[in-house]
């Protein structure tokens, strides 16, 4: 946990003193700036402690997962049982 | 004020084909034979016509709207709402597809290369680099990237040309065993990944030299082409090194590249693929920041473009390392939940956008002919 916490301010530091002087001078840069560290502060806390907390990922997996698994699996039916199912439709 | 950036059709070229090729001429391979057996170059072959097909309708697109990207284009004939719902799930695509890339590329040096390395120590420095590319602007990156990926397709090459006496051409026959599903398949894997991400890389068209845009068609045709080729030959090659058991070996070229003994004098090569791997991931992921910076500041219409890339970046590894807890959930995302999202995400909306342009091409030309 130590290691991750010191890698993060690191990371924090960097980013931050290399923007820094254009952050001080502009005002939309400063907001758009600050949106876009939420998530990055939300994913920070989830790499520290391990936490099993929805990502962004989570909720594209949650709506493709299931139709992308039955697609993969038509596809790997055998090509004689494919024709059995397509005659029987018919 | 900062200049546009603009960069030559071949410059444009040998960065798709960067883009196209990057790290797919390491990972697709495996998962291709896995899926089509000795019928993934079939499968690729049917993957590559359909990209071919994509990649005319970004044209159409283009000529409607020359200097234009596909979402500038829906934005003009769709309204900004619905454009707006085609924007937003296409960022959070590109910040995943980058994602995935770094995972990738971390996966390759834990299992392969280093394997007492924490992979945060990847993650991190490729990240860190990309950036600092994409950061720097398009034409560095073309620029640059033309030698890189020279060294990239030489040495793939060179090194599958040095395992010669392990290729067994009966091993490419039968060539669909189990009918045509395995190829279907294969074809549904290799359009998810790379070629439906060629409507992504559609959106550095605006950067192409106003000049160049003549014979830039024919040659990105051509570049889609080498491209294919670039995929086939090693599919083929590593086919016929493993037979049936090629779709089982992970990082099947890596692997082919450790055999590489020739009066033992040229040995242990395999530090050459996996440099390729290295250089081909870099570029893509440098490409697909650059793509994500451009397409984020126009949603935002932010003035500073460059600012945002290092809190995306910073996201983006965060995303890295806390998506997957195993390697089996990133190949599980990969090879089931991800062709569909892309499919989902950026190839229906674009075929949409493409026939709303050829409905209203047809309506102008049917009222300009009255």
């Amino acid at each position: 946990m130590l290691e991750k916490i010191i890698l993060l301010v690191i990371l924090y530091m960097s980013v931050l003193f290399y923007d820094g002087a254009e952050l001080i001078r502009n005002k939309q840069i400063r907001t758009v700036y600050g949106i876009a560290m939420v998530p990055v502060l939300y994913h920070s806390v989830i790499y520290v402690f391990d936490l099993p907390w929805p990502t962004l990922y989570t909720f594209v997996d949650f709506i493709f997962h299931e139709p992308g698994q039955q697609i993969v699996k038509s596809l790997e039916v055998d090509f004689i049982m494919f024709l059995v199912t397509i005659r029987g439709m018919g | 004020m900062r200049q546009i950036e603009t960069i030559s059709s071949w410059q444009l070229a040998s960065l798709f084909l960067a883009y196209m090729t990057g790290s797919a001429i390491i990972n697709i391979p495996t998962p291709m034979v896995e899926a089509a057996a000795n019928g993934a170059w079939l499968s690729l072959l049917i993957a590559n016509a359909l990209g071919m097909v994509l990649l005319a309708c970004v044209f159409y697109i283009d000529q409607q709207a020359p200097g234009h990207s596909f979402i500038d284009y829906s934005e003009k004939v769709l309204g900004k709402w619905i454009t707006l719902c085609i924007a937003i799930p296409l960022i959070i695509l590109l910040i995943l597809i980058i994602a995935f890339i770094i995972i990738d590329i971390g996966g390759f040096f834990a299992n392969a290369l280093m394997r007492e390395t924490p992979t945060y120590v990847f993650h991190t420095l490729i990240l860190l680099v990309a950036a600092m590319t994409a950061r720097s602007g398009i034409e560095p990156m073309a620029r640059m990237f033309v030698w890189l990926l020279i060294i990239m397709v030489v040495l793939s090459l060179g090194v599958l040309a040095l395992v010669f006496r392990e290729y067994r051409v009966e091993h490419l026959l039968p060539v669909m065993p189990d009918g045509i599903m395995p190829i279907l398949l294969g074809s549904y894997r290799a359009f998810s990944f790379p070629y439906s991400e060629l409507i992504l890389f559609s959106l550095l068209l605006p950067f192409l030299n106003k000049g160049d845009r003549k014979p830039f068609k024919k040659i990105m045709f051509f570049t889609l082409i080498v491209h294919g080729l670039l995929m086939i030959i090693p599919i083929v090659l590593v086919t016929m090194a493993y037979g049936p058991i090629a779709g089982k070996v992970q990082y099947s070229i890596f692997n082919l590249s450790r055999l590489v003994n020739i009066r033992d004098a040229i040995e242990r090569i395999e530090s050459g693929i996996g440099l390729v791997l290295i250089v081909g991931s870099y570029m893509k992921t440098s490409i697909m920041l650059f793509i994500l910076k451009e397409f984020l500041s126009n949603v935002l219409k932010l003035q500073d473009k460059q600012i945002i890339i290092f809190p995306i970046s910073f996201l983006i590894l965060l995303l890295s390392l806390t998506i997957f807890d195993h390697e089996t959930e990133f190949v599980d995302a990969v090879f089931v939940t991800w062709p569909l999202f892309m499919i989902t995400i950026v190839v229906l909306p674009f075929l949409f956008v493409t026939f709303v342009a050829l409905f209203k091409r047809n309506g102008l030309d049917k009222s300009e002919s009255q």
